[in-house]
């Protein structure tokens, strides 16, 4: 960001303080600023202004104070801190974890374990500063062997292992750096090194644990260590007196936590979360329920936060099946349902409709999507009439949970207007994930959740066993464009290019983003979940006593 | 007496067996796998093989029951592959914790059921009948869900009193025991009323207000006591009942016992960790029925006569 | 001692302690139906005096029940006494405070019934059940108690009596039972013992010991007893007096002995005539044809007329007044047995 822009912003932002301008008027504004909304997002979140209303700021005046016990409430149930095959990462992840790589709040990649990176001019070979004198909990000393190490081991036993497949080599190179070996331009790359599976840990620690990785061991070099991991009911961490401090630009604290520990509780009823942080039996939630929203925006206690969730509703069709192949189904269908309605009703305002393939507040989102989208009956009418259908029929699976649910009963309706019939068939996961991935159902919803969106792109829009989609030539070529990238602007004219060709060709046809939204005590200072990742870091929080 | 013990001795643990093959079996063919726990699309393949292998999940179910059993027997549950924490901690941490919920519970039914239950059926179409009669279609009609929102707004959040989740001290039990219990209340105060009054049309009861005994002796000992055996005999569905509903409970108000153990563990697909609580609550369930035939069976001294000669 | 109260008239009952025992007099009992009140005791007027003892007979369902419950005032929930008094010893029953009723019950008016077995509570012991009778009124000590109950047994002919203490309702035979209840009933020493129909549901032989044993208490501890029964038979065998009642009312009141030999009522007569082998020999159980009028259902004139053997044309219209005979006998009918 410039200067200029810089101040422009600041204007703007005291705009939307003193005359409230809506969140919405706020993204467009700085829009026109040429900043992009996830930049305003987080600019937003800082504020503590969440959808236009609470409007109270988090208390960044005031010293930090050292010590106390944050309590979390945490919307799922705790799977174990496994960073290599763990199936989820849960939010202590990064408390006690460190990725090589972060996305800033304005989605820039910067420096954490790893203090830079550079790609080589031909783009094969990525090398990976490690910063010097950092050490793991064990108080071993971290250096870029351990993270080559680690890395070999995510490129063939990790979750993610999918997305290494252009490395062909890692290995310690000279200067305590990393040297990655391509076997063909990837700058997309970046994405995947700085998600929560490719947090450095102590190898060593993690033979040594065995199943006990992630349970009763953790050894890595975030801020806290794991005390109690007890998934039912808590997970605690611990500050970690001799942490080095973090080499993430925007964390401001360099020295070890503030925090004493913290405590994650499990809160799986929606219905139970604003009673417990109203009740003041935890300090932070995420995720209470829609309904629960505003009143806890007038609470003066409490700061609500709402960002874009890392996330997106959509819903797919399958083009070999007859009349859904037609040419411009997909696209009536698209402009039969009215998403503002959708994130009115349903959500209570709590989302935003998505007119292309990632929600706005995506640093590389294209306006550019909207104009094909919109909400034009008519429009579909004529799309369908010319597609040579009187009627079109069709059954959808879905999984069975309230909202998914309610947005489908919404878009049915819609979809009724225009002369079509969904039927839905809504099936616990266990029907759900096999039929879905066997291709069995007409078309299916689905809310991905991920912090690299096009990674979603990849991954729904072309999956060869699948014959869903019917490889839309346009789409494909945008993400053909965005795995051989090979630099960030490369990358970023990618994702632009496979945004529009998506929202036109619509491989799936996105209806909205939820609203990720924190609440929190505000005796809690300095939690700022940014909107380029999916938590927050711990380092700055503290809590008065 | 030591026969009656016996026999039902020999039925609970042939239940036992069969049910731990059901849950064996059960748990590992119920639709879904351990892909279900891997809701992210991204990261599925990858986790379920290397997760299944570690298992031991690509063996057969069939040797997978009798590695089961073999551990079982050497009284070694196993441990959780998400915590790592021994099957036997768990079940010994959470066992304690639901016994303290199950027996506030339990304590908070029969104090205020059985009171009120007798009161409503020696003053039938009082106020104090009449009062009792709404709690008990109230307690019945309100699901607990719903019963728990609606107090942990009042008591928790409106007034703060309680806390709204969580462990702790006594007041922490306060209102999942009544959540739990509002239905074996209202259900035992039905139960109590009817039986009282039942007993009070009795014959006897005429001649112990011939002889000129009190009211109060009339219905408190004499028509109490024999209407005892149902009570007693529900007492063992009832205790049943709300182990079956600490699973609810627990959940709501995130009490870290045997419930949400069992509920975390199923749908995390902990295999050892579910199958020990599914065998622990299978286990609750024998014992309290068996409980409630020997209550039945002590209460009822005809019923004590003919186990004693047959 | 006290000779039986025989052939009293009723207008010469004097003031407390020296009239009657217990004198009822035009007690009603109503029943609250959903139709509406029922009269199932209509104006029933008996005295009782010390040491007698009255029979009351009657076919099943004609109110001796009934009558029998309001004396005690443990008439069922549905009922209700709708006028008239209860008179013991000069003290109003009807009219009596309930806790002052609960000291009566037991102590002066004790109570067998029909059902032996059904009327213990099953789930205490015998023992147990004759001790709380005591207790029931009196601040003794458990021993004390248990020594009266001891007594009582005895008195009752329960050999052994500790040995039965223990046993519950359950283990005892019928008799054993009736003669528990008897015990219990006696244990307080009240002074009128309501016995209904307590040997009905026993044999014979059992029966028989019964009455001689209510024969003998009532000598030994002049007590008075109002001795239920359907049965004339046994009535005619333990009753000093009788009182025949039929639907709701008493039809005819007399001294046994002149009853059985020229009774008056010709239900009275019916009622005679089935005793087995009385009566004419060739039928040696006449059973009285149709059946007691429902309590909703009672003809306008005379009750019996549906099913009289001699029936007149005043039957049907006129409801007979209870008549006074010289003798202090008096019936309810137009057209008496000569
Ligand atoms: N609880 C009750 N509810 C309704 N009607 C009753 C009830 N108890 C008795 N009755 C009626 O009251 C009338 C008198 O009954 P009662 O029991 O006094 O007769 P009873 O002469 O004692 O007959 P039994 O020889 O069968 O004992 C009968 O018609 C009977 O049907
Ligand atoms: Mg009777």
């Amino acid at each position: 960001m410039t200067q200029t822009e810089e101040s422009e912003l600041r204007d703007t932002i005291e705009q939307y303080r003193n005359a409230r301008l809506t969140r919405r008027d706020f993204v467009q504004r700085a829009a026109v600023l040429g900043i992009s909304a996830s930049v305003a997002a987080s600019i937003l979140a800082a504020c503590g202004g969440g959808g236009g209303g609470g409007g109270t700021t988090t208390g960044e005046e005031g010293q930090p104070v050292q010590g106390g016990v944050l309590r979390m409430g945490y919307d799922r149930a705790f799977q174990k801190l496994d960073n290599v095959v763990g199936p989820w990462a849960d939010e202590p992840f990064t408390a006690i974890y460190e990725v090589p790589i972060i996305r800033d709040p304005g989605g820039k990649f910067v420096s954490s374990v790893a203090e830079a990176w550079e790609f080589s001019s031909d783009g094969l070979t990525l090398s990976m500063k490690i910063r010097e004198g950092l050490k793991f909990h064990s108080g071993a000393p971290l250096t870029a062997a351990n993270v080559a190490e680690d890395f070999n081991i995510f490129r063939t036993t990790g979750v993610t292992a999918n997305f290494w497949a252009p490395v062909k080599n890692v290995e310690e190179g000279e200067n305590n750096s990393v040297v990655l070996t391509l076997s063909k331009t990837n700058y997309g790359l970046i994405e995947t090194i700085s998600t929560l599976f490719q947090s450095i840990h102590n190898e060593a620690s993690r033979k040594a644990a065995g199943e006990g990785w992630g349970a009763t061991t953790v050894d890595a070099t975030g801020p806290f260590t794991l005390k109690t991991f007890k998934p039912a009911s808590e997970v605690v961490v611990e500050r970690w007196p001799d942490y080095p401090g973090s080499g993430v630009p925007f964390v401001t604290n360099k020295g070890p936590a503030y925090l004493d520990s913290i405590r994650w509780v499990p809160i799986l009823e929606p219905a139970n979360r604003a009673n417990e942080i109203e009740t003041g039996s935890v300090d932070i939630v995420k995720s209470p329920a829609a309904q629960d929203i505003s009143r806890l925006q007038s609470n003066d206690d409490l700061v609500v936060l709402e960002l874009q969730e890392l996330s997106n509703y959509f819903i797919t069709i399958d083009r070999t099946r007859g009349a859904l192949g037609q040419p411009g189904v997909a696209q009536a269908m698209s402009h039969a349902i009215d998403r503002q309605a959708l994130v009115d009703t349903v959500f209570f305002g709590h989302a935003v409709p998505t007119y292309g393939p990632i929600f706005p507040a995506y640093r590389w989102y294209d306006p550019g999507v909207e104009a094909y989208n919109e909400y034009d009956p008519d429009k579909a009418r004529d799309l369908l009439k010319s597609a040579g259908l009187s009627e079109l029929r069709f059954t959808l699976l879905t999984q069975n949970q309230p909202i998914q649910v309610q947005v489908l009963e919404a878009v049915g309706g819609m979809l009724r207007e225009v002369g079509i019939t969904m039927e839905v068939k809504a099936v616990e996961d266990a029907a759900f994930f096999p039929d879905m991935f066997a291709g069995k159902p007409d078309a299916f919803m689905f809310k991905w959740l991920w912090e690299s969106p096009t990674d979603n792109m990849r991954f729904f829009g072309r999956v060869p066993s699948w014959d869903y989609n019917g490889n839309p030539p346009k789409s494909m070529a945008g993400i053909d464009a965005w795995e051989s990238a090979a630099t960030e602007e490369q990358l970023e004219k990618a994702c632009r290019q496979v945004q529009l060709a998506w929202a036109e060709e619509l491989p799936f046809i996105p209806l909205v983003t939820q609203s990720l939204v924190w609440v929190h005590h505000k005796r809690v200072h300095n939690f700022r979940p940014t909107q380029t990742s999916i938590y927050p870091l711990f380092n700055d929080v503290w809590i008065e006593a | 007496m030591i026969r009656f013990v016996l026999s039902r001795g020999i039925r609970a643990a042939l239940i036992f067996v069969v049910a731990s093959v059901a849950v064996c079996y059960g748990l590992r063919v119920a639709p879904g796998s351990l892909a279900d726990i891997v809701t992210n699309p991204l990261n599925r393949a990858f986790a379920v093989k290397d997760l299944e292998e570690r298992l031991g999940l690509d063996e057969p179910v069939i040797v997978q029951y009798f590695v089961f059993v073999r551990n079982i027997m050497g009284g070694d549950f196993g441990v959780s592959f998400i915590s790592n924490r021994s099957v036997t901690e768990i079940i010994a941490t959470g066992g304690l914790n639901t016994l303290k919920l199950g027996g506030a519970a339990a304590i908070l039914t029969y104090f205020i059921s059985v009171p009120l239950g007798i009161m409503a059926a020696a003053r039938r179409n009082s106020v104090i009948d009449q009062g009792s009669m709404l709690i008990a279609v109230l307690g019945m009609a309100i699901p607990n869900f719903f019963l728990a929102i609606l107090l942990v707004r009042l008591f928790a959040v409106e007034l703060r009193w309680l806390p709204a989740a969580g462990q702790g001290g006594i007041k922490h039990l306060i209102l999942p025991a009544v959540v739990l219990a509002a239905e074996a209340i209202a259900i035992n105060l039905r139960l109590v009323r009817a039986s009282v009054l039942e007993q009070l049309s009795r014959d006897y009861i005429r001649t112990l207000r011939a002889k000129g005994a009190s009211e109060r002796r009339v219905v408190w000992i004499h028509a109490f006591r024999n209407a005892l055996p149902p009570v007693i005999t529900f007492g063992g569905v009832m205790l049943r009942t709300l182990l079956g509903y600490t699973l609810v409970v627990e959940v709501i108000f995130r009490y870290p016992g045997l419930g949400f153990e069992l509920v975390d563990s199923v749908l995390k697909r902990d295999y050892a960790v579910a199958q020990a609580l599914a065998l622990v609550f299978i286990a609750g369930v024998v014992l309290f029925n068996f409980l409630a035939d020997l209550g039945h069976h002590l209460a009822e001294p005809r019923i004590r006569e003919r186990g004693a000669a047959g | 001692m006290v000779t039986p109260t025989t052939g009293r008239d009723l207008a010469t009952v004097g003031g407390p302690g020296r009239g009657p025992l217990l004198e009822i007099s035009h007690l009603s009992v109503r029943l609250r139906m959903r139709s509406g009140p029922i009269t199932v005791v209509d104006d029933v007027s008996l005295e009782i005096g010390s040491g007698e003892i009255l029979g009351l007979v009657g076919e099943s369902g004609c109110g001796k029940s009934m009558t029998a419950l309001a004396i005690m005032r443990l008439l069922p929930e549905a009922a209700e006494i709708a006028g008239g008094s209860v008179l013991l010893d000069g003290e109003d029953l009807v009219r009596t405070k309930p806790e002052r009723m609960r000291q009566i019950r037991g102590a002066e008016v004790a109570m067998v019934f029909q059902e032996p077995m059904t009327s213990l509570d099953p789930a205490f012991t015998v023992g147990h059940q004759v001790v709380e009778a005591v207790r029931a009124h009196e601040k003794v000590s458990r021993a004390v108690s248990l020594r009266r109950a001891e007594e009582s047994f005895e008195r009752v002919g329960i050999p052994k009596p500790r040995e039965r203490f223990d046993a519950y309702p359950h283990q005892l035979s019928g008799g054993l039972c009736q003669r528990v209840m008897l015990a219990m009933a006696l244990v307080t020493s009240p002074r009128l013992l309501i016995a209904d129909e307590p040997t009905t549901a026993l044999d014979v032989t059992i029966q028989a010991q019964i009455l001689e044993l209510i024969k003998q208490l009532r000598t030994e501890l002049n007590l008075s007893v109002l001795w239920i029964s359907h049965d004339f038979g046994v009535v005619s065998e333990i009753a000093d007096r009788v009182a025949v009642m039929y639907a709701g009312e008493i039809v005819e009141i007399g001294e046994t002995s002149h009853m059985l030999g020229a009774p008056r009522h010709r239900y009275t007569r019916a009622l005679i005539d089935s005793i087995p082998g009385r009566g004419e020999p060739r039928s040696l159980l006449r059973t009285i044809p149709g059946q007691v009028p429902d309590p909703g259902a009672r003809p306008a004139g005379c009750r019996f007329s549906p099913r009289c053997d001699a029936p007149v044309s005043e039957c049907e219209l006129i409801h007979p007044e209870l008549r006074a005979e010289r003798d202090a006998s008096s019936f309810r009918c137009h057209n008496p047995v000569a």
